[in-house]
């Protein structure tokens, strides 16, 4: 009797694990028109991505970002943009367990101390704005590596290596002697009522870009609250602080306000209002106005407002 | 130094992945999301095109937190239709997830009854072995939910002893092998569902 309830209820360890592959899709479209200074912008585009991936008998999942199509609308006006299909395709594999992933690329981007939280309008409507007198520079951290991501305790840990930044061709030597290596540090942990995330990343080239970058989140009853901070050390040597605001409203609206001081050297501080609001109309459309407000230019606008919408599937 | 940092991570690789801390990581990352956002999470990595449409998708998504699973949309799935849920004839729900699991599960067994309209699953009694005959188990399956809820799915183990000449039922009751194949068929579900 005792062994048939065991035959029972053995099957309650009995493991089911068996490879399944699939193909994921998603897509997105929109439709965006600018105004700013004596422009009046419209800029159509939409991409649709696919990835690859797989579940081993051993429990290991094998992902791969498939190939993607599409053409951004945040082009140079009279140009745009004219890749439609992605040079980058099946360019990074990532093999997980037990929480536990690793990622080898050709085109891994471990910008991970780029951590300002003022960006909250997309990019589309900071076309065409003058640059900053202060304008800092993080260093382009995207290229041939590694990156590895786990948990330890409550904590969310990242470490990236490029050992060949700013390449993206798919078979490489790892030792060649022209490489420029860059390496990316960042983790993530509750603090109490917050969460915190400290990066710090550095390259290798001549100029030895060292930035390091923090951010907390806060959530409060009527939305959330965001304070970042980034300092670089390279071929100019600055600070970028930000902060950021965002709420629902109770009908779908979505609102995000977002701050940015960034001091480069000896100049002016340049300073960035963004704001955001969106809102859902259903079927996986939407609607959304974004405005862009930045003083202290080198030349050319300082103010722009977008209007736009998209659909995602 | 290049090769120093490289061997690093390929071990520190190898000791970490031996680790069980799969749900900590997904719990950390839901909380990450609900703070961040999905698209603007630090702990996740995905690309330009990738955030561009996990952006749209968040507008659209009534101002509710975006998760994976509204991300990408499968297409073994688009093929094979809607796997959430079967309407045979009047309106009559049974999670197909549930269903499919539960005959999965069961399917060492042989089934006496199969009722998709109903959502009823019966197996036909259950012998050891054929050195102890006098011993024999039933399990009954009821499916109540046409969604995948950890509560809509009901099992119940009948057992009975061969006494004189007839099959008496043994009066005791099986909570705990019935709550692990309750267990069981979610996690099962769970994984058709992925």
């Amino acid at each position: 009797m005792k062994k048939l309830l065991v035959l029972i209820s053995a099957l309650a360890a009995f493991s089911f694990g068996s490879a399944k592959a699939d193909v994921s899709v998603s897509g997105a479209g929109s439709v965006i028109g600018q105004s700013i200074g004596s422009q009046t912008n419209i800029a159509v585009g939409g991409s649709i991505a696919f990835g690859l991936s797989t579940t081993l008998d051993n429990g290991v999942s094998v992902s791969s970002s498939g190939v993607s199509l599409g053409i951004g609308t945040d082009g140079t006006v009279g140009t745009g943009d004219s890749s439609v299909d992605d040079a980058d395709a099946f360019h990074q594999m990532t093999f997980a367990a037990g929480g536990t992933s690793l990622t080898v690329g050709m085109d891994l981007e471990i910008d991970y101390a780029d951590a300002g939280v003022g960006g909250v309008a997309g990019d589309d409507v900071s076309r065409g704005l003058g640059t900053g007198t202060s304008s800092l520079t993080v260093g382009d951290f995207e290229g041939a590596g590694f990156a590895l991501s786990t948990a330890m305790g409550s904590a969310t840990v990242g470490i990236g290596y490029l050992y060949n930044n700013g390449s993206s061709k798919n078979v490489q030597d790892m030792s060649a002697s022209g490489n420029v290596g860059a390496s990316a540090f960042k983790v993530s942990l509750p603090v109490g009522p917050l969460s915190a995330t400290v990066a710090y990343m550095v390259d290798d080239s001549s100029t030895k870009i060292t930035t390091t970058g923090a951010n907390v989140a806060y959530a409060l009853p009527s939305g959330t609250v965001k304070v970042g901070y980034v300092s670089a050390d390279g071929s100019s040597d600055g600070t970028k602080m930000s902060a950021a605001y965002s709420t629902t409203l109770g009908d779908g609206t979505s609102v995000a306000v977002g701050y940015t001081s960034t001091d480069v050297d000896s100049s002016a501080t340049t300073s960035d209002l963004e704001v955001s609001v969106s809102r859902s109309i259903g079927a996986g459309a939407s609607i959304f106005v974004d405005m862009h407000n930045r003083n202290s230019v080198s030349s050319g606008e300082t103010s722009s407002v977008a209007v736009g919408s998209s659909f995602s599937f | 130094m290049k090769n120093l940092f490289t061997k690093l991570i390929i071990t520190f690789s190898f000791v970490v992945f031996v680790s069980c801390n799969g749900s900590q990581k997904e719990a950390n990352l839901k909380e990450l999301d609900e703070l961040y956002g999905y698209c603007d999470n630090p702990q996740r990595n995905i690309t330009k095109r990738e955030y561009e449409i996990c952006k749209a998708k968040e507008r659209a998504n009534f101002g509710e937190p975006l998760t994976t699973e509204k991300l990408t949309t499968s297409l073994v799935d688009l093929i094979r239709g809607d796997q959430n849920a079967t309407y045979m004839g009047n309106y009559n729900p049974t999670n197909a997830l549930l269903w499919r699991a539960s005959l999965k599960v069961l399917s060492p067994f042989p089934i006496k009854i199969a009722d998709n309209n109903g959502g009823y699953i019966e197996t036909d009694w259950i012998v050891e072995d054929n050195t102890n005959q006098e011993t024999r188990c039933q399990v009954k399956v009821i499916i109540t939910s046409s969604e995948l809820v950890s509560n809509g799915i009901e099992t119940k183990i009948n057992c009975q002893d061969y006494v004189g000449q007839n099959w008496i039922s043994d009066q005791k009751n099986y909570v705990t092998e019935e709550k692990n194949l309750t267990i069981k068929i979610l996690q099962s579900a769970q994984e058709l569902e992925q």
